[in-house]
């Protein structure tokens, strides 16, 4: 058995045919990789690992490990002595601390369902293209977390009233002359009784791919907000500056053309998630009978809750209210369905479009932002009805 | 050097390649580090081998999709954040992305991660 201190990944080619292109025979991706903990996955990204939830997990309330997603910009810590681990904390507080593994799990343990999704999710969908991680629909997950509430430890260390934001730094191995994956939070949010520093996931440790030992849940929050690999929090008199703060991870607080740049100084760091709705089948393309086809999907909203999910299957001239699934919980996804009979052969557009607890309603196009950040448009999926 | 590698990892059995997965540690070995897609051939392929893939692997880049302008500004980025990229041959370089992943070329189709369930995974 690969023991959890000398794994991250492993590489070899595994014989899959290749799929892409003719016209870009070049590209093929002529092997699968086998990823330790990790099945079926999209890779959009090997080196460093970025892996997308196939659709079928949005079947599953919570999202099994082997089908969460992962997101990296660099490489996780290769080797380390857990005894050896140390969380410090430093900055605008009283008492600077440096705990043990052992000592962080003498404090109160919490449990906490999120739904967990990267701020680039639905990227690959943004028109005009925009660089980075093409995503589908599946940079999102739902996971069990278990931990200690980042409250206490912040109160052990006593924050300061100069200390305004809390920032996490992991244990990535920096390459390069790339700026370390530092971000802040604000202390309000640090110090809300829901935001973890966990140790489990869906009721076992922590994988490597997830940031064992440790990492930060900012639940309803971006991915990037949720720190792994986590050994060094730091309170701040401001918001931090560096690179995945400004410029990355940002958003216009002005509505923008697409393909328009935003000033600098109109621009805001990411926080909590926007609400979305995806179709999970059927798949694009499909060929359906005209008898009784389920469109399924999942919808989420970060720290709001979903009110109500809407099918359209005429491209949006009518819809009808989805089922939601009884399962739910404050910053989780909700499994959502809709049982369809054509009435006749031809090609459909079916949509879902979700409403949350703020009012907020998915609109047909997302916020343009250079980045693809947030993408939320109403989801939109093309079928074909035959006998 | 990359290709010898890939045609190593080619002529292994799928049993073998169980057996590498076991025995394999943390870090993506650089001599696999290009498993999977390749590089447009062209003049400037080296220099994005050498220069891009010493950080990333090759699916990152062809999955892009973009403008001139937009990959002059990424060659950019990535010079200031490591790579060696003279003034020369910047101009080359950014040609040779933007002619072989223009906005317009067909979608690239991302690979799957292996089912390691029904490998023969034996206790090391």
């Amino acid at each position: 058995m690969i023991s959890r201190r000398n794994f991250l990944y492993s590489a070899s080619g595994a014989m899959l045919a290749a799929a892409a292109s003719p016209h870009l025979s070049w590209a093929a991706s002529d092997s699968s990789l086998i990823v330790p903990g990790k099945e079926d996955m999209i890779v959009r990204s090997f080196r460093y690992l970025d892996l997308e939830m196939p659709l079928s997990g949005f079947s599953s309330w919570i999202t099994p490990v082997n089908h969460f997603f992962v997101r990296n910009h660099m490489s996780g810590p290769v080797d380390f002595d857990p005894t050896e681990y140390r969380l410090t904390v430093g900055g605008e507080v009283e008492k600077p601390l440096s705990l043990t593994l052992k000592e962080l799990e003498s404090l109160p343990m919490h449990t906490l369902t999120n739904t967990l999704e990267c701020a680039g999710n639905g990227r690959g969908f943004q028109q005009p293209k925009v660089f980075g991680v093409q995503w589908g629909k599946g940079a999102v997950g739902t996971g069990k977390f278990a931990g200690v509430r980042l409250a206490d430890v912040l109160a052990k260390a006593g924050v300061k009233t100069t200390g305004k934001h809390v920032s996490f730094r992991g244990l990535d191995i920096v390459p390069g002359k790339v700026p370390p994956f530092i971000r802040s939070i604000p202390v309000q949010k640090a110090m809300h009784p829901d935001t973890l520093i966990v140790t489990h996931m869906n009721g076992a440790v922590l994988s490597n791919h997830h940031g064992y030992p440790l990492r930060v849940v900012t639940p309803g929050w971006i991915g990037a907000a949720s720190c792994k690999w986590l050994t060094e929090i730091s309170v701040l008199p401001k918001e931090f500056e560096g690179n995945f703060m400004k410029p990355g991870y940002r958003f216009p607080t002005k509505a923008l053309t697409p393909g328009e740049a935003p000033k600098p100084e109109e621009t805001i760091p990411l926080t909590a998630l926007d609400v979305k709705s995806i179709i999970a089948g059927p798949a694009e393309g499909a060929k359906l009978r005209p008898s009784m086809n389920a469109i399924h999907g999942a919808a989420w909203a970060g720290e709001a809750d979903i009110v109500k999910v809407e099918v359209s299957t005429d491209g949006g001239t009518t819809w009808i209210e989805a089922k939601l699934d009884p399962q739910q919980a404050k910053y989780t996804w909700r499994l959502w369905s809709y049982a369809w009979k054509p009435k006749q052969r031809g090609e459909y557009t079916l949509m879902s479009r979700a409403t949350d607890s703020q009012g907020r309603t998915q609109g047909t196009s997302a916020k343009w932002n250079p980045s693809g950040y947030l993408y939320n448009a109403i989801d939109q999926v093309k079928v074909h009805v035959d006998a | 050097m990359w290709m010898r590698s890939q045609n190593v990892v080619r002529i292994f059995s799928v049993t073998a390649l169980a057996s590498m997965f076991i025995t394999a540690t943390a870090i993506l070995p650089n001599h696999v580090r290009a498993v999977g897609p390749n590089l447009p051939e062209g003049s400037m392929k080296a220099k994005a081998v050498t220069e891009c893939m010493e950080c990333h692997d090759a699916h990152i880049i062809v999955q892009q999709r973009m403008s001139k302008a937009a990959w002059v500004k990424e060659v950019e980025k990535m010079t200031r954040w490591g790579a060696t990229v003279a003034p020369e041959d910047k101009d080359a370089l950014v040609d040779y992305f933007s002619s072989n992943l223009p906005v317009d070329a067909p979608a690239y189709e991302p690979a799957e991660t292996a089912k390691v369930s029904k490998s023969p995974v034996k206790k090391k």
